[in-house]
């Protein structure tokens, strides 16, 4: 008897305040959600001991390794035997103009002469954009999606900027 | 007057807020599904996108943008139409600030690994490649062995 004067039935929670804390967070929350996901290339190891490989000594070891230069004009890809340039899709280069399809087909023929290779030596210009440098690197990683997906050159190092001319 | 005024309180609704507070908890559990930190970057930061889905992982974050490279969100230079100013203390390719800063970093207590440390760089897609390459250069001097280049998930 004495425990049901003490709690009476149908006695409703009071959730307003419950209410009030979760309108405050609902609004603080959505300033600091961002849809979007985040995902990583890994890049190579920069060695300050040994300098980065200048223009001539890349081209000594093209027949080795392959390599991709970013210029002004296209790209310059290094390890299929000669030169090898792909210009962009318009006269001036932008990060939407240079031909990515194309380089990634390089790519695809460059991996059937070094089936063993992972590495691809990367060398963007002084004043290329970092946007370019992430498609190329991009392009030269691997072809396709899913069950069709061709990896290439997953190992991108990135070269010393006087390389390029 | 007395029974009007009884009448009235009593036929005053009560609003059942059961329902709006399970919505709101669904809500709030989505919304905290988001925040991640490894999943967040800086907002001064316009990232490039690449077709990649290896996750992005926490670490030690390079911030490089338009206006300054940063190291854990503190500013550690300060750039000058997107390049690195001849006022800054310069070893060659060597950023001297930033390579005080990231030896300070080094030196605290991380993880246990053996493995060689890792930087995450969180680089504005307009900034040219040069600055990009002294501080991935001073990051290796630093003792910085693997980076990590955050991008925007493409599909």
């Amino acid at each position: 008897m004495v425990s049901r004067a003490r709690t009476p039935e149908g006695a409703d929670l009071d959730v307003v305040p419950i209410m009030s804390l979760i309108m405050h967070l609902i609004p603080m929350l959505l300033l600091s959600v961002r849809f979007t996901y985040l995902a990583q290339l890994p890049s190579g190891r920069v060695v300050p001991s040994v300098p980065a490989p200048s223009g001539e000594a890349l081209a000594e070891q093209e027949a080795k390794v392959v390599s991709v230069r970013i210029t002004p004009q296209g790209f310059a890809v290094g390890g299929l035997g000669g030169d090898h340039v792909i210009p962009c899709t318009a006269a001036l280069c932008t990060p939407d103009t240079y031909d990515y399809a194309s380089l990634t087909a390089a790519m695809v023929e460059a991996k059937q002469q070094h089936p063993t290779e992972n590495r691809v030596v990367v060398a963007p210009g002084r004043d290329t954009p970092y946007e370019v440098v992430i498609n190329v690197m991009a392009a030269t990683r691997s072809r396709g999606k899913g069950a069709f997906k061709q990896v290439l050159f997953p190992n991108a190092l990135l070269a010393d900027d006087a390389v390029a001319p | 007057m007395r029974r009007t005024r009884r009448r009235r309180i009593e036929e005053t609704p009560t609003v059942m807020l059961t329902s709006m507070t399970d919505m709101f908890t669904l809500i709030l559990v989505f919304l905290l599904h988001f925040i991640d930190p490894a999943l967040s970057s800086d907002p001064s930061v316009q990232l490039p996108s690449a077709p990649v889905s290896d996750a992005a992982a926490e670490g030690t974050t390079l911030s490089i943008t338009p206006d300054a490279v940063r190291l854990n969100a503190k500013t550690v230079v300060t750039l000058a139409g997107g390049q690195v100013p001849a006022t800054v203390e310069r070893d060659g390719k060597l950023i001297v600030p930033l390579y005080d800063a990231l030896g300070a970093v080094q030196k605290q207590p991380a993880g246990t690994g053996t493995e060689e440390p890792l930087l995450r760089v969180e680089c504005d897609k307009t900034v040219p490649y040069t600055v990009v390459s002294d501080a991935l250069h001073t990051a290796g001097s630093a003792g910085f062995g693997r980076f990590q280049l955050v991008v925007i998930q493409k599909e």
